[in-house]
């Protein structure tokens, strides 16, 4: 198990890596020049020399590769610099803004898994009823309309016209709708993946065999067939919380949810390279550390993985 | 094969939506009524009439001519996208998975860890640094949407590689540049186009997203994306402006959608699962 658990960790210093570089190189790659921006910031009217003596003080002048080292050395420490906007470490920010979005992915996920569960196993079980028709054609409806423009017709229906809630959106509106928004383009998606899952477990030798031997029906699906037909959906799940953390940005200023999505959607605009460098960085390791936790998991629930 | 599928409905449902897409993209300068980009702010926010077919918005630009000069923006996007994805994802794909050993662990682990990097993510930073634009959007959704395209690619070569008939070629003396490019290939060419077309419309939404959020193509092109995003200061008075190109991008998703589930079905499930 260990040794298992190692090899993976040892399998992520590649990814960890070239994910720095990108990173990293973005700053280069940025129109305009850094050492002009961080002069701009200490002198109100910087001339050549002033911003050739802030290219030194802050090491520019260095070769890139040796800047790459400095730069890695600090992120190691947990400093991705300071924002151009306001001066604030981008560390502390991401830090502030980060438990927002992670409140409304994990509503996300509870609102997909509450939905496409049930659905998809009656589906399985009743194939060609009208609650699998009712399925698949939402599953097949909810993959072709866009999410953004789902949250604003909830943003009109439910703000605009029935006053739930507020359109201007802010602190004391609940992330329900916002959350529901985001699950709604992945329930389809899950709503077949169950369905297919729990029909490929359904018509397997050994549930036969234990119907055969006259074990009970609670027992039979739940210990099982579910358990056999939920691995697919926890490697998915893990795939989808990371997607909904990264994809945040969109909901959170359609709802205008100080999350860290919508935070670095502002960078964006300004060119706070800062800001983006961390972003990225911090989101990239999220993403692996996610699918980590999904192997590890998986390989608990079926030890047959390891052996892969 | 023709027969098979021309006897679902969904797929000649979709066929029709796809065809008149493409044909409101290409003769969009034609069929528009009025100029796209044309401001008058003394007609903004009519409503529909003869002379603007769906109102006008927020700046009295023709909303109907917008919409149709969309389709030209999503077209042209949408198929560049696929174009670079599948040039880079095919040879790639079929070098991994013919030639196999070290290679093909090299390129795995290269497509390991662009699947990795969330495409948003990319799509962001690039957007960040070089600033937004269309072409960028491109560039950036084209370099991390290939490798899952390749990975799929290099199971279907491995699959026809142990085919008995690959075999014989060998032992014919078939050159390995001809058997990957006229063999294989040949084989493995029906569920690409069934993936290529499956992928078209998470594609478009992908590209409508961008352009909604402000990273993708910037106004005043006439993009659907960019015509929701203009649309959202009006949502309580004017909610027209958000629903009509949001309806055209339902629909043309919807097209591709069942063009290509039409496709699978009819070339068989079995392929690309």
């Amino acid at each position: 198990m260990f040794q298992f658990i190692f090899k993976r960790i040892v399998q992520l210093i590649p990814i960890l890596f070239i994910v720095s570089i990108i990173t990293f190189s973005l700053s280069s790659f940025s129109a305009g020049d850094a050492a002009r921006v961080l002069a701009e910031r200490e002198y109100i009217r910087p001339n050549t020399k002033e911003i050739e003596l802030v290219r030194v003080k802050y090491g520019l002048d260095k070769p890139l590769p040796v800047q790459y080292c400095n730069w890695l050395k600090k992120v190691f420490k947990g400093d991705f610099g300071n924002s151009y906007k306001n001066n604030k470490p981008v560390l502390g920010e991401m830090i502030y803004y980060f438990p927002n979005t992670v409140k409304l992915s994990l509503g996300a996920i509870i609102i997909v898994i509450c939905i496409s569960i049930p659905v998809g196993i009656i589906s399985a079980l009743k194939p060609n009823s009208i609650f699998d028709y009712v399925g698949r054609f939402f599953s097949f409806f909810s993959a072709s309309v866009p999410s953004f423009w789902v949250g604003l017709i909830l943003l009109y229906v439910l703000g605009a016209k029935l006053k739930f809630i507020s359109v201007l959106g802010g602190r004391n509106q609940g992330i329900l709708i916002p959350a529901f928004t985001m699950a709604f383009g992945m329930c389809g998606a899950n709503i077949r993946l169950m369905k297919a899952s729990i029909t490929e477990v359904l018509n397997k030798g050994y549930m036969q065999a234990a119907k055969a031997k006259g074990i009970s029906c609670i027992r039979l699906y739940c210990k099982h067939g579910l358990k056999n037909a939920i691995l697919p959906i926890l490697t998915k799940t893990g795939i989808m919380f990371s997607g909904f953390l990264c994809g945040a940005s969109i909901i959170e200023s359609i709802f205008s949810i100080s999350g860290i999505g919508k935070y670095a959607l502002d960078a964006v605009i300004t060119k706070d390279v800062p800001v983006i460098q961390g972003y990225v960085m911090l989101m990239a390791v999220i993403v692996v550390v996610i699918n980590l936790a999904v192997d590890i998991l998986y390989s608990l629930i079926d030890p047959r993985i390891k052996v892969q | 094969m023709t027969k098979k599928i021309l006897k679902q409905k969904g797929f000649i449902i979709g066929l029709a939506i796809v065809i008149f897409f493409i044909l409101i993209a290409v003769f969009a300068p034609y069929i528009a009524p009025n100029n796209p980009l044309e401001m008058n702010i003394s007609c903004k926010l009519q409503k529909p009439s003869s002379q603007y077919w769906l109102g006008t918005d927020n700046l009295g630009r023709c909303i109907a001519s917008r919409i149709i000069w969309g389709a030209r923006s999503t077209l042209l996007y949408s198929m560049t996208v696929l174009t670079a994805i599948v040039i880079v994802s095919i040879p790639i794909g079929l070098i991994s998975g013919y030639v196999g050993g070290r290679t093909d662990a090299v390129i795995m682990r290269v497509i390991d860890i662009i699947m990795a990097i969330p495409s948003f993510m990319l799509v962001l930073a690039v957007a960040g640094t070089l600033g937004a634009s269309a072409r960028n959007m491109i560039i950036a959704m084209s370099s991390v949407w290939w490798a899952g395209y390749a990975r799929i690619i290099r199971g279907m070569a491995i699959e026809v590689k142990q085919k008995d008939f690959i075999l014989a070629l060998k032992s014919a003396g078939c050159s390995h540049v001809k058997i990957i490019t006229k063999h294989i290939f040949k084989n493995i060419a029906e569920p690409i186009i069934v993936l290529a077309t499956l992928e078209l419309g998470s594609i478009i939404l992908a590209i409508a997203s961008f352009s909604f959020i402000g990273l993708g193509a910037q106004p005043p092109t006439p993009e659907w994306g960019i015509m929701i995003s203009d649309s959202k200061d009006y949502i309580q008075s004017q909610p027209q402006l958000m629903i009509y190109p949001g309806i055209a991008i339902i629909i043309t998703v919807i097209g591709f959608n069942m063009l290509g589930e039409g496709l699978k079905n009819a070339f068989g499930r079995k392929l690309y699962e």
